[in-house]
């Protein structure tokens, strides 16, 4: 049974630096075309899993643990951040009644 | 810095539970009394418990500056929290607390020395300022800035996240001391993501979109905070993030800042002209500030830190004073458009005269602060080799005249409103933001004397 750093490392870090760029750039022109605020809100977390796919496999490859404890505070930052974002859509929602983002154009110069 | 650190979050706790208390009127002293006891202990260098800290946080000359900047700001709004007395206790402290978390985001974020502080600062900062963006529940207004905020923000820091994962791809290091030779492409990559990151967290062109409607929606004192508290945090962590990497940053950086500046100056002056709504206003002025402010990231041999310093305090002391007498005129008259400012000097000769010297403070007429500010922040670029920028810059401060004296002339037009007038100890306090200005202009060597 191989530990997980060499099972990481049975595919090259090219693989997943490409992988991990794709799945950023997905997340990002989700949160630029999406109208839905929830599925933005997915697109964001994309973008967060993204990084830490690439940090969790640098630090495999470099052996350097600061990497992986980086990913546990953007993972608990994302949690405290998603709450928040929950919250905001809940108080807009008793308001507006929708989810739908074109809704929330008011201001305006 | 470790104990302002603690003070500031025990205190924001004991607010947070004090708001389901039976005690009244304890909040607000206890939040100024923290937040004192905080800058003295910033003041006096206190190192306790400072060797926990040792790669995580760094406290040096610039750094604590900054912090002091952004504590004592924080301190001259901390009084005018009074003004939500009437909803409620509960609501206070929760105003109350997550502003002292805000407060403790940004001095993390401006003295981080290694990129997960920095981005656990820049995370307490902007969670904390979503809530507040928020504040006025009912108000579908406040809402949408709220949510708009709160969007740019964590897409803000997901690029952040990535320019710092390639930074670490090549170096294998989350400290923002980068030891080894020039940038490798990958690293410049990362600065890249990084850099831009933080345009959109200070808002510059062409990263700027969000901002004026944040600032609209927003209730106007945390607006208030956002403009000064949240930019000057901002700018002082990515200042300090240039600094620290200097050495191994690559020779595009310097036209990479040239062309957020270039266009922060004409574009946010462009757009500032056309606006109707004083909040409006303020936030593309707070903009083009911030693309002034980038003027002294142009480095040829050495940095010089006080120009940006002066720069922060007069930007701090006016837009303060703008934002609150904003506020003032919003809940007497219902509405920030221009409207509502005609005939201020009649119905209110003291709010009007602060609001003026501001203005005019941050339109850069001379005799005050932000006339000095702007002088060094120009002489410092010529002598390091960006004179035609300097030129632009000029010419982009005298269209802003432009619309800084249409707020001025709608003060001093006739009108037959009735007067109002606003609690004395509110605008004692906006005379002496309005006297710091004054003597930033009148006596700067005084100003740079405290700084250096």
């Amino acid at each position: 049974m191989n530990t997980i750093p060499e099972l990481i490392r049975t595919v090259p870090l090219q693989h997943y630096l490409v992988l991990s760029t794709c799945l950023f750039f997905i997340g990002m022109i989700g949160v630029l075309v999406r109208r839905n605020i929830i599925i933005v809100f997915m697109c964001i977390e994309i973008m967060l899993n993204a990084v830490n796919l690439l940090m969790v496999s640098v630090s495999a490859y470099r052996g350097e643990a600061s990497g992986q404890i980086m990913v546990l505070f953007i993972m608990a930052v994302a949690a405290a951040e998603v709450s928040v974002g929950l919250a905001i859509i809940v108080m807009m929602y008793k308001n507006l009644k929708t989810t739908n983002i074109d809704l929330f154009n008011q201001l305006k110069g | 810095m470790m104990l302002a650190l603690i003070i500031l979050t025990l205190a924001g706790l004991l607010i947070l539970f004090l708001g389901f208390s039976k005690i009244r009127n304890v909040l607000l002293p206890v939040a100024i009394v923290a937040l004192v006891a905080a800058i003295f202990s910033l003041t006096t260098q206190q190192t306790f418990w400072n060797q926990y800290l040792t790669d995580m946080v760094q406290i040096d000359g610039i750094s604590r500056k900054i912090s002091l900047i952004i504590m004592y700001t924080a301190l001259g709004l901390l009084p005018f929290f009074n003004l939500f007395k009437g909803r409620g206790q509960e609501e206070l402290s929760d105003f109350l607390g997550i502003y002292l978390f805000a407060i403790i985001g940004s001095i993390l974020m401006v003295s981080a020395l290694n990129y997960m502080s920095l981005f656990l600062g820049v995370e307490i900062l902007s969670i904390s300022m979503y809530v507040l963006a928020g504040a006025n529940r009912r108000s579908v207004h406040s809402n949408e800035a709220s949510l708009k905020y709160f969007i740019t923000g964590s897409f803000t820091s997901a690029i952040m996240l990535f320019g710092i994962a390639w930074i670490y791809v090549e170096s294998a290091s989350l400290s923002m001391v980068q030891l080894s030779g020039a940038a490798t492409n990958m690293m410049s990559f990362g600065f890249l993501f990084l850099f831009t990151a933080f345009a959109l967290k200070v808002a510059l062109v062409p990263f700027h979109f969000w901002a004026p409607d944040v600032y609209q929606g927003t209730p106007t004192l945390f607006t208030a905070s956002m403009a000064t508290l949240v930019k000057i945090a901002a700018i002082g962590a990515f200042y300090r993030l240039v600094q620290l990497n200097y050495a191994v940053l690559p020779d595009w950086i310097n036209w990479y800042f040239v062309l957020l500046i270039l266009a922060t100056l004409i574009l946010g002056n462009i757009q500032a002209v056309s606006q109707n709504s004083v909040k409006r206003l303020f936030a593309y002025s707070g903009i083009v500030q911030s693309g002034f402010i980038l003027m002294g990231f142009l480095y040829q041999s050495e940095f010089v830190d006080w120009t940006m310093l002066f720069y922060f305090i007069a930007y701090a002391s006016a837009s303060l004073v703008g934002f609150i007498v904003i506020h003032f005129v919003e809940t007497q008259s219902g509405s920030d458009n221009l409207d509502s400012f005609v005939g201020l000097s009649k119905s209110n000769p003291g709010l009007a005269l602060v609001l003026t010297i501001s203005l005019i403070s941050l339109a850069g007429g001379p005799l005050t602060a932000g006339f000095m500010a702007k002088i060094f922040m120009l002489s410092q670029s010529i002598q390091n080799n960006f004179t035609a920028l300097a030129l632009v810059a000029v010419i982009s401060a005298v269209i802003s005249m432009y619309y800084y004296y249409k707020v001025i002339n709608a003060i001093y037009s006739k009108s037959a409103d009735a007067s109002w007038s606003v609690p004395f100890y509110y605008k004692g306090l906006l005379y002496v933001f309005t006297v710091i200005t004054l003597i930033a202009g009148l006596v700067p060597s005084f100003l740079i004397g405290l700084i250096k």
